[in-house]
């Protein structure tokens, strides 16, 4: 039997590698919401609550000290920092449009973090991208789960020991 | 009566290591099998920023010094993890890492960096703390 609530997840790039069980096991996890445009989902600075969000469908904008540094729409995460750390928010995210999303307390993060070690894997992905672009390396900030990944992933070398490099 | 204790070094040296602290004794010695014990003199260049990159280090002694562009980003010793994002994202590495000192670390390649992500997710959920608290720092000094 496939719930849609699995069949709705499996369609989210983040989720999009998780085995069966994970996903019946994810779909008890965070709760969906609809968010009205002009919506400020976090502030910048703010330390009042720790959620994320995955979104699923709608758009948008991320500013941080009033620029806008980008914009983000469906499969896309926001505030997985403060949901990792607790620190204050990072950068102050609005939304444009309509927005579907699955929002996730800190808790119910890191029980995603440890039901799913694909869409761990996939969150620390995101991370990775945003530090390479905040190093000024000339990536852009990569969309959520793009395939060529999975492929990567699934074509990872079958080399030897991890000697490090003479 | 037989006490049956392993000596294995790897697992002496993950021990230390809070990236693992959740793993029991047993863990740590199927983690340390994943593992190779390596020792480096100062001067040694671990990775260089551009290149592809096959393995990550766990540094359990001695201090290594990160840079990128000829410019330094960071000194970490012992309880840190360097190389880890090429292999997380296939991409090359973002900097390069140089032992500052004699160096003594654990390397984990490609493989089996995978392996242990997804047969620990308490590592996965550790590690994301870590680049998190990277990130922050980067983008302090951006």
């Amino acid at each position: 039997m496939t719930r849609p609530e699995v069949e709705r997840l499996r369609q989210i790039p983040l989720f999009s590698a998780c085995t069966a069980s994970e996903l019946e096991r994810l779909a008890s996890v965070g709760s969906e919401v609809t968010i009205e445009a002009g919506t400020t989902l976090m502030r910048q600075g703010s330390t009042d609550a720790v959620e994320c969000f995955v979104i699923t469908d709608g758009e948008v904008s991320v500013f941080k000290d009033s620029d806008r540094v980008a914009t983000l729409g469906p499969g896309a995460i926001v505030g997985e920092m403060s949901a990792v750390d607790g620190l204050p928010r990072s950068a102050t995210v609005v939304v444009n449009t309509p927005v579907r999303a699955i929002r996730y307390s800190s808790a119910e993060f890191q029980e995603v973090l440890l039901a799913s070690p694909s869409a761990a894997r996939r969150v620390m992905r995101v991370v990775a991208s945003r530090i390479r672009e905040a190093q000024g390396s000339d990536l852009d900030w990569s969309p959520l789960g793009s395939d060529e990944f999975v492929v990567a992933e699934a074509t990872e070398e079958q080399s030897g020991n991890g000697h490090p490099s003479p | 009566m037989v006490f049956r204790r392993t000596r294995d070094p790897k697992v002496e040296e993950l021990r230390g290591l809070s990236l693992f602290e959740d793993c029991s004794p047993k863990q740590l010695e199927r983690l340390g099998a994943l593992m190779d014990l390596v020792e480096l003199p100062a001067g040694r260049v671990l990775m260089s920023e551009g290149t592809g990159g096959r393995e990550c280090f766990l540094i359990t002694r001695g201090k290594v010094t990160v840079s990128l562009d000829d410019e330094e980003l960071a000194r970490l010793g012992p309880d840190e993890i360097v190389g880890e994002m090429a292999l997380l994202d296939n991409e090359s590495r973002s900097a390069t890492v140089i032992a500052e000192t004699p160096l003594r670390a654990l390397v984990i390649d490609r493989q089996r960096f995978t392996t242990i992500l997804t047969l620990w997710p308490g590592f996965g959920q550790k590690l994301l703390k870590v680049l998190t608290r990277r990130l922050r720092a980067v983008q302090s000094l951006a």
